[in-house]
Formats: C-alpha cells, sequence, structure tokens
C-alpha cells in the first residue's frame, strides 16, 4: 500500500475506460524530492503519480498554459489547484464540462530546500519524511498553507485521502468515477475543524503583524516593492493571471519599462486584478527570487473582501466576481441608468 | 506531448535549474526548476524567458559560404572540406601559430574540451581563448597567486549564513539576481550588507552602507579599509600567523593610504570607509562578492588580489558564510576555463609549459607532442589579425564585434584575416566577416554538463532536435577533425564519452561520472575520486597553495583619465533583460521589449551644463569612435561619470572602450574610458 492508491487506482481506471484522454498529475523527478508535471495518456503510467507533499507549480496554471484544448483531461489536484480550474473556467479560459478533477486531501506542502532528507508526507497531525513517522513541524510547512482553510477538496468531483482507501464522489461525474475504479464513495476521517483552528492561528499570526498602524503598513509593503527585480514570475505562475496581453507587459508601457525597481504600479496593477479571487495557493510567493511575501498580501486583501461581498472563489463556477461583475442595483447606486 | 526537461539555464553563471516545456519538438515555455539546489523554484526575467530564443527565425540552419558579398548555403561535406583545406594550407604554409580559435563560455564541458584539444592536437597551437578573458582572467590569475586557486571559494547559498557582506562591482540584482537573493535572505536575518559601486544599483536600497566611488579606484578604497583594520586592531592575528604570508607588506604598503588621501582618490567620504572598515572587520563572518566592477581594470588582478589580502587580513576564510566570491559572468565560463580552452594552460589549470604535465597529456591522446609556448589571448588575437600574423581564425559561439573593445580595431583584424570561421547559433556581427558560417545546435538541444559560478558540475538534458541541418558544437568539431585526417583521435559518439575522457586528464572533475551527476545538486570539484563528495568550500584547513599569500598592492590610474577634449568617465556594464551582444535576448521579445534601446546614464549637473534633457540624443566620442544614443539623465550616477550598456549594436558602448591591457592577465579596461559628450545635432 502506498500513499495515493486511491487516486492512482481511479486514474488508471479513468485512462482505461476512455473517460479522459489524457491526465495532468505531479510524477517523480530526479531523485526521490523532486516532482514535476506530467501528462498522462498511458494507463499503465498512473503508477508513477506521487501525491508527496510538494506543489512545485499550481497545476491550474501548468493546465491553462499548456493543456490541449478541446481534449478531455482529469487532473490530480489539491483545494487550490481545484479551485484555480473553477476560477478559470469562470472566466472561460478551461470548460469545467471536460475536466475531471481528482482531489486530494493536502495538510500543508514543503519545498524541498526546507526538508532536506527523504520524501515528506504531511498529515493533518504528523508527517512522514523518509519512510519515518514523526510530529508534524509546521514550520516546514509553505506560509500559505498554514493558513489554508481547504484541506479538503471538496469542491472537486472526487475527494481523496493520502492514506487508506477513502474517497467521496461530490459531483455526479465524480460517482461516474469512481464507479469506473470500481471504488465506494466513503467518508475520510479528517477532523475539518482541526484545520479551521490552524488556519485561523496563522492568519492572526501573519497578518496583523505587520503593523495595525496604515503608514507603517504601507512602508512594509512599499520597501517590499524595492526587492523586486520585475522577473514577472508572480504574474506568471499565477492560475488567475490568464490574460495573453497583460497589461504589465513591457511594450504597453503602462508601467514603466526599463525602471528597477519597477514602479509601484506593477504590484498595485496585480493586487487590483486578482484581490477579489486570490486562492491563497502560494505559488506567487513560492517563486519570488527576492523573497517578498506576496501571498501574504494578496491573502489578506482577499479576505477583506470576502467578507464585505461575501464571496467565496475557487467554489461555485456560478458565482461571480465581486469587483468584476456590476449588479442593476450597484449601477444604479453609482448613477448609472440602464436603457 | 507536453514534456517537462531539467536543463541549466543559459545565461549567467549562477547556474540555476529550470524545466523546458516542450511540446513534440518545439519548446513553448520555461518553468523554474523547484528541486534545484541553487534557485529553489525561483527564476529572473531571463531564465523565465530562456526558450523564446530557440526556434527564431533567424537561427542557422545550414551550413553558408561566402560567394562574393552574401552567403549560400552549402551541405555540411563541401564546408568542412574547405575549412579543413584552408585551415590545413594556413597552418602548412604560415605556421600552427598563425592560427586562432575563440571557444565559448555558453559551450557545455565536454565542448570546450574538445575544441582545446582540436586546437592543441590537430592544428598544434595554444592559441585557444574565450570571453573568460574579458571578464575573470584577473580572478583566475589574482586568487591563483593569492590563494591557490582562481574560483569562487564558497556556495552561492552560503552568502545567506553570512554577517557582513562586501559587494563591490557587481550589479547583483541585475546580472547575477538569484545570487542575490542570498544575499537579500542574509539582510532580512540581520547582515550588514557594504555595497561599493560607482552607481546606484538598486541593491544600494538595501545597502547599510553605500560607497560610491569613482571607477577605477578600487584598491585604494581597499587599502583604506585595510588600514582602518589594521589601525583598529580588527585583524585575524591568529589566522594571519597560522595560515598566511607576506602581512609586513600588505602592513607596509596600506600605511600610505590615510583616509583622507582615500577620500581625495575614490571620492567616497572617509568616515563612510572607517564605518565599512569596522562593519566588515568586527563581522564573525563577512564575505565578499565582486564581478566586472573589480576585474575589467588595468589593474584588474591586482584588484583581485586586493579583495583575498581583505579576506586573509581578517581570516574570512575557509568557513561559512565567509570568502572572496567572484561571480562568473556565463552559464558555463568557469567550465570553459576548467577545461583549457585557455591559451597558457591544460585541462584542470595545468601548465603548457610543463614538460611532464605534457607528455602526460600527448600519451593519454596518442600524440607525439604537444605545443609548449603559451598562446595568444582575445585581444591579442586580434592585434596579432590586424598585424597579419594571424591568418585564421576559427571563432565558436563569441560575437567580438560587440563583446570586444575598441570595435573598429576589432572589425580591423576581422577583415585582415586570410580565413574566418564562425560557428554560431546565429548570424551574428561577427559571423556576417567569415567566409565559412557553421550551424550550432543550442543548449536546448543538446545534452552536456556546464559548470556554475560556486563550482558545481550540472548535467543539462536534451528538449528537442537541433533546426535544420544544425547539430552541436562538439559534433561539429570532430567532424571537421575527421576532415582533416583526425578521425582517431575524436571517436565518440556522445557527450557522456567525452566526459569520460574528460575526467581522465583534469584532476578536479576525476571523480565525476554521469550516473553521479544526473542528480539536482550535481557534484562540486575539486572532485578527485569516485567516492568523492565535491568540495563546496575551498582553503577549509589551509589555502590551496599552502599558506594565503598578502600580495600587497598600490593604486593605479586608469589607463585613460579625463581631461579637457575627453571630460567624462565612462564606465559600461549591463541591464537586466540583455545579455552580452545580445544575440540571444535580442531575438527574445519578452525580454528586448523591457529595454529595446541604447542608452547613455548621466547626471543631471552634467546634463544641464551640456544643455541635455532626459530623452535627448545625443553624441559620445572618445578616442577610439563616435556613437548616438539617449540620455537617460539621473542622478543614480555621479558627478562626471557616465554609464553605457553594451549590449546594441545601433549605439554600440564597444566602438568607444580603450582596449588597454591589464599587464597580468591581459583583460582590457572596459570599465574606464574618457569620453565627451555633446546634444546631438
Amino acid at each position: 500500500m502506498r500513499y495515493g492508491d486511491t487516486v492512482r487506482k481511479t486514474v488508471q481506471a479513468m485512462l482505461e475506460k476512455g473517460m479522459v484522454d489524457e491526465v495532468l498529475a505531479f510524477v517523480r523527478g530526479v531523485d526521490e524530492r523532486d516532482v514535476v508535471p506530467a501528462f498522462i495518456t498511458d494507463a499503465a503510467e498512473a503508477e508513477k503519480i506521487t501525491v508527496a507533499s510538494y506543489q512545485p507549480y499550481s497545476l491550474a496554471s501548468i493546465l491553462a498554459d499548456y493543456g490541449d484544448k478541446g481534449k478531455k483531461i482529469g487532473l490530480v489536484v489539491r483545494s487550490c489547484d481545484a479551485r484555480g480550474v473553477i476560477e478559470l473556467a469562470k472566466r472561460n479560459q478551461v470548460n469545467r464540462d471536460d475536466i475531471y478533477l481528482i482531489g486530494i486531501e493536502c495538510y500543508g506542502t514543503v519545498n524541498p530546500a526546507n526538508a532536506k532528507e527523504g520524501e515528506i508526507y504531511i498529515f493533518h497531525d504528523a508527517m512522514e519524511v523518509g519512510g519515518k513517522k514523526e510530529a508534524l513541524d509546521e514550520s516546514l510547512l509553505s506560509a500559505n498553507c498554514r493558513r489554508c482553510e481547504y484541506p479538503v477538496p471538496g469542491m472537486a468531483d472526487i475527494s481523496c485521502a493520502i492514506d487508506g482507501d477513502g474517497a467521496i464522489a461530490n459531483t455526479p461525474k465524480g460517482e461516474e468515477m469512481l464507479a469506473a475504479a470500481n471504488l465506494k464513495s466513503q467518508g475520510s476521517t479528517v477532523d475539518a475543524s482541526a484545520m479551521k483552528e490552524r488556519a485561523a492561528r496563522w492568519q492572526d499570526k501573519d497578518f496583523p503583524n505587520l503593523g495595525t498602524d496604515r503608514q507603517e503598513r504601507l512602508d512594509y509593503w512599499l520597501r517590499q516593492f524595492d526587492k523586486c527585480i520585475k522577473c514577472y514570475g508572480c504574474r506568471n505562475v499565477c492560475p488567475l493571471c490568464y490574460c495573453k496581453d497583460c497589461a504589465l507587459d513591457a511594450d504597453r508601457v503602462w508601467v514603466e519599462r526599463g525602471r528597477m525597481p519597477p514602479p509601484r504600479l506593477f504590484h498595485l496593477t496585480r493586487l487590483m486584478h486578482i484581490a477579489d479571487s486570490c486562492l491563497n495557493c502560494g505559488q506567487c510567493e513560492a517563486v519570488c527570487p527576492m523573497e517578498i511575501p506576496l501571498t501574504r498580501l494578496y491573502h489578506q486583501l482577499h479576505n477583506e473582501l470576502r467578507s464585505i461581498f461575501d464571496y467565496e472563489s475557487g467554489i461555485n463556477i456560478d458565482d461571480a466576481l465581486p469587483l468584476g461583475t456590476f449588479t442593476e442595483e450597484e449601477m444604479k447606486a453609482g448613477g448609472v441608468e440602464l436603457g | 506531448m507536453v514534456r517537462f526537461v531539467p536543463t541549466v539555464c543559459p545565461y549567467c553563471g549562477a547556474g540555476c535549474g529550470l524545466l523546458l516545456v516542450a511540446r513534440d519538438n518545439r519548446v513553448i515555455g520555461t518553468r523554474p526548476w523547484q528541486r534545484h539546489p541553487v534557485n529553489e523554484g525561483k527564476l529572473c526575467i531571463k531564465g523565465w524567458n530562456a526558450h523564446e530564443f530557440i526556434h527564431h527565425s533567424e537561427r542557422l540552419t545550414a551550413p553558408l559560404i561566402k560567394d562574393g558579398q552574401s552567403f549560400r548555403e552549402a551541405s555540411w561535406e563541401e564546408a568542412l572540406k574547405l575549412v579543413a583545406s584552408r585551415f590545413g594550407e594556413i597552418k602548412e604554409q604560415h605556421g600552427p601559430g598563425s592560427v586562432a580559435i575563440l571557444s565559448s563560455a555558453k559551450c557545455t564541458n565536454e565542448e570546450n574540451y574538445v575544441i582545446q584539444k582540436f586546437a592543441r592536437a590537430v592544428v598544434g597551437t595554444n592559441n585557444i581563448d574565450h570571453c573568460a578573458r574579458l571578464c575573470h582572467a584577473p580572478t583566475v590569475a589574482g586568487l591563483v597567486a593569492s590563494l591557490g586557486s582562481g574560483a569562487m571559494t564558497n556556495p552561492i547559498g552560503d552568502l545567506e549564513q553570512s554577517d557582513c557582506i562586501l559587494v563591490i562591482g557587481s550589479d547583483t540584482t541585475s546580472q547575477h539576481p538569484l545570487v542575490a537573493r542570498e544575499i537579500i535572505k542574509a539582510k532580512e536575518r540581520g547582515a550588514k550588507l557594504i555595497l561599493a559601486d560607482p552607481r546606484a544599483i538598486q541593491l544600494s536600497k538595501q545597502a547599510d552602507i553605500f560607497l560610491q566611488l569613482k571607477p577605477g579606484t578600487e584598491i585604494a578604497l581597499l587599502n583604506g579599509i585595510m588600514k582602518v583594520i589594521l589601525e583598529r586592531g580588527l585583524e585575524d592575528k591568529e589566522f594571519i600567523a597560522r595560515r598566511t604570508e607576506g602581512i609586513e607588506d600588505l602592513t607596509n604598503t596600506v600605511k600610505d593610504y590615510p583616509l583622507e588621501q582615500v577620500e581625495q582618490i575614490t571620492g567616497v567620504k572617509a568616515k563612510d570607509i572607517e564605518e565599512a572598515a569596522l562593519t566588515y572587520g568586527q563581522a564573525e563572518r563577512a564575505a565578499i562578492v565582486y564581478a566586472m566592477g573589480i576585474t575589467q581594470h588595468t589593474t584588474g588582478t591586482a584588484n583581485v588580489m586586493s579583495t583575498a589580502n581583505l579576506a586573509l587580513l581578517t581570516g574570512n576564510l575557509g568557513r561559512t558564510g565567509t570568502g572572496v566570491n567572484p561571480l562568473r559572468g556565463q552559464n558555463n565560463v568557469q567550465g570553459a576555463c576548467d577545461l583549457g580552452a585557455l591559451p597558457d594552460v591544460l585541462p584542470g589549470y595545468r601548465s603548457v609549459t610543463d614538460d611532464a604535465i605534457r607528455a602526460e597529456v600527448a600519451g593519454l591522446w596518442g600524440v607525439a607532442s604537444l605545443p609548449s609556448e603559451a598562446g595568444l589571448t582575445v585581444v591579442e588575437m586580434l592585434d596579432a589579425a590586424a598585424e597579419g600574423k594571424i591568418k585564421a581564425m576559427y571563432i565558436i559561439g563569441e560575437n567580438p564585434m560587440l563583446s570586444d573593445p575598441d570595435t573598429s580595431h576589432v572589425k580591423k583584424g576581422l577583415e585582415n584575416l586570410e580565413f574566418l570561421v564562425v560557428q554560431d547559433i546565429f548570424p551574428t556581427e561577427t559571423a556576417q566577416l567569415a567566409g565559412v558560417v557553421l550551424p550550432s545546435a543550442c543548449w536546448a538541444e543538446k545534452e552536456g554538463t556546464y559548470t556554475n559560478t560556486e563550482r558545481r558540475v550540472q548535467l543539462s538534458r536534451k528538449a528537442v532536435e537541433p533546426p535544420g541541418e544544425a547539430v552541436s558544437d562538439w559534433e561539429i568539431i570532430c567532424r571537421l577533425a575527421k576532415a582533416m585526417g583526425f578521425a582517431d583521435l575524436f571517436p565518440y559518439t556522445s557527450a557522456e564519452e567525452i566526459f569520460e575522457e574528460l575526467r581522465k586528464v583534469t584532476p578536479q572533475y576525476a571523480g565525476m561520472t554521469y550516473e553521479r551527476l544526473n542528480q539536482p545538486e550535481g557534484l562540486v570539484w575539486p572532485c578527485p575520486t569516485e567516492d568523492h563528495p565535491g568540495t563546496p568550500i575551498l582553503h577549509v584547513d589551509q589555502c590551496s597553495r599552502g599558506k594565503g599569500k598578502f600580495q600587497a598592492v598600490g593604486h593605479e590610474a586608469p589607463a585613460e583619465e579625463p581631461d579637457e577634449e575627453y571630460p567624462l568617465i565612462l564606465t559600461t556594464g549591463r541591464v537586466a533583460s540583455q545579455w552580452h551582444g545580445g544575440s540571444m535576448t535580442r531575438r527574445s521579445p519578452t525580454l528586448n521589449n523591457e529595454f529595446p534601446r541604447s542608452y547613455i546614464e548621466i547626471n543631471p549637473q552634467d546634463a544641464k551644463k551640456l544643455g541635455v534633457v532626459n530623452g535627448d540624443l545625443v553624441t559620445v566620442v572618445s578616442r577610439r569612435g563616435e556613437i548616438e544614443t539617449d540620455a537617460l539623465v539621473t542622478d543614480r550616477i555621479e558627478l562626471g561619470v557616465v554609464f553605457m550598456p553594451f549590449h546594441f549594436v545601433e549605439g554600440a558602448a564597444n566602438l568607444l572602450t580603450n582596449p588597454a591591457l591589464d599587464p597580468i592577465s591581459k583583460i582590457p579596461e572596459f570599465k574606464v574610458a574618457a569620453v565627451r559628450v555633446s546634444k546631438a545635432s
């Protein structure tokens, strides 16, 4: 029994039965701490899929950038990726009907640079490093993961346990997927409230410590932006930044080009564009060569907007973007008369 | 089907890992490799867009032979037959010393090994060099003299552990961004950052102490710092006694550098120099990081020695978070030096003048003898070409028409050759002057190893096939050797076979195999045996040469100083999104759009005097040439100094630069030339 057997079994069955043309998942790379994305078409290759707790890329973003359009594609996803796919579908960038989301529960991921010995699996109350069970060391986890409120990917078509054969169908499509693999929909044992507590604890820790004084907070972020070398990595990996023609591109000259650090408009533009939907997937921060804690900013602002607009991103494809959509009432309130 | 192929970034010496995203035979994107020990999932703008030039329409896809003023396509057979016969004739008529070869710091270790073997065993000359001459030749010479090994002493990741980092002459955030990351991390851990640079570069925003010195006054500054350290008793007496020699020379020399005088020479306030000295001198672990701002001077080698003096004086060597850390420019400039693409040494820095070593290598290669006289360096080759002493050149992956000083002189030399062969991936400005142009595969189209600035040897994988008839550089060289009748010396069918041979003659690489290198960490040289783990930190218990040697050096003025006719100091460098002669980056839309044009930075007061406002077209004139470019009026640059990047053929800075050489390492003085600027009419 390996961790993630349910996932591999489901993927294999889906490919064998022609339910999907290909499956995007992480497989082992050069060594056991290296995982890389792979588009799998051969059912026998499903064996290679790993659910070790590394997340080098948002698979939602990989799908949007490199996925074959018009094909039926399965994705092995953590909650952040499942939510990314839903947001992309909401923006008409992928067709949700063609996507099969095979969810895997996730209690946090680790940058291999921070855990140097052996393959790592994170569970809700423990971890396994190089085959040895240990008490969970939360400091190893990526900062966004510690703040995450979505350990179980209930928004995916199925959610699978890492350990054992727990798998739940969340959609009619999910029921078909489990049926194809001869798996029963049966519950996982996760204590969701414990995860909510952890998320709240880390959010309380990460957000206010930037200072409650407005000027202090502003100064903090402006100092952070001064480190920026304009690699565009944060934009390149963001599952919500899908525009082919981006306002930040140098030839648009919206942000003065060739200036280092870039004018602050660079960061503020991105913040405006994604704050209402930020998934706290952590990718922008993970790729930042200058260690700017970007996700912290986006996540904090998103939480504010979430409470104002009563909106949760990445859950329901029919929930409209709060800052990108205007209702008739809102237009009227702004003095706009609709003809 | 989309694949993700691990390779090593083709730009700077940091050697970041990246995954090329390939669909069928096309690279469609780049993603950072999270598992990679250097970049840990991060990249700079060049890395992110490394794939953009691969399938550019101007890639060379067939051998070209000059026919009148233009080129015609030819078969490999015809082109190589022509090259072989012309090289053969010229060697016959004028001797092996009439042929010179430029290798490439963009080529793999295997390719550099093969080309130096070609030069020495087929042509019979040591006239082989490459662009290390233009960047870190003083490092190789200077650090060997001081410490015994001419390479970065500590790993990149070590910088995070420093308590004080002195960055001198390195625009790290722009040129080695993933090294800058470690400096930022150290800073956020509480380390002090001292920056010495003629320009208020981005790192100055992070610096605790910023020393804005005049270009060419580095030794005066460092001697001033060492004088304060000695006066305050901050030197490491135990380290000096046990591990160094020559302290008396240094003490005698630096006593002549009172801070008031150093302030006059460098333009840096005495109290800032003092503060820098105390900060560096008191740190438990202090590291020095430097680049072209130290080396590209007529005092380049002495400048390098001066940085080593400072580290030796304070015992900042052989421990985590310390060291003398030159940042190598090209992705494989370290490897090209290691594998002997240099005129005075065989692979492994073993001297060509040593009879026993030559005999050993000749025996292994199966040749009767090897040339025993050191060959010509880059600038000397072009001088000799202009004088008619060099008759033929074989230039691989270099573009001296943009990257070497005094372009008019370079052009004269190249045009004066009887025969020029250029091997490249694009029709560069240099290729236009060639008789035969040979098309190479780029990094994404071949397997091989690269050695980054911290001596980490890394395996890069092939993602796609090369375009048209192009093949890897090592295959071209082997085919040419065959056409010249030396097939038996070049029997290789893979890069790995070459590696197996090169490790037999390169002691630092002896313990490495492709199997061992097939891990994200690669192996760091020296790695003498197959069970040796590699050596991330040099000079741990003793220096490579035994005792570290203080090489006392004094300030000497640059070869050219401003005067009435040419009142401004021109210093040159690079911008974040362009690379050297631009043959790759200017063909990468994202990178080129970020910085599409040449410009000159001018201090607002100088601009006012000249009647120039931001954006004006200006004429810049030196004793070598004249160009037009855009004025960028900025207080980033000091009064009396102007700065230009050298990437752009239109407004090419190297038409202006001074080819005066450092007498030891033969590096030209790119960092200081006298110019005048006026508003273009």
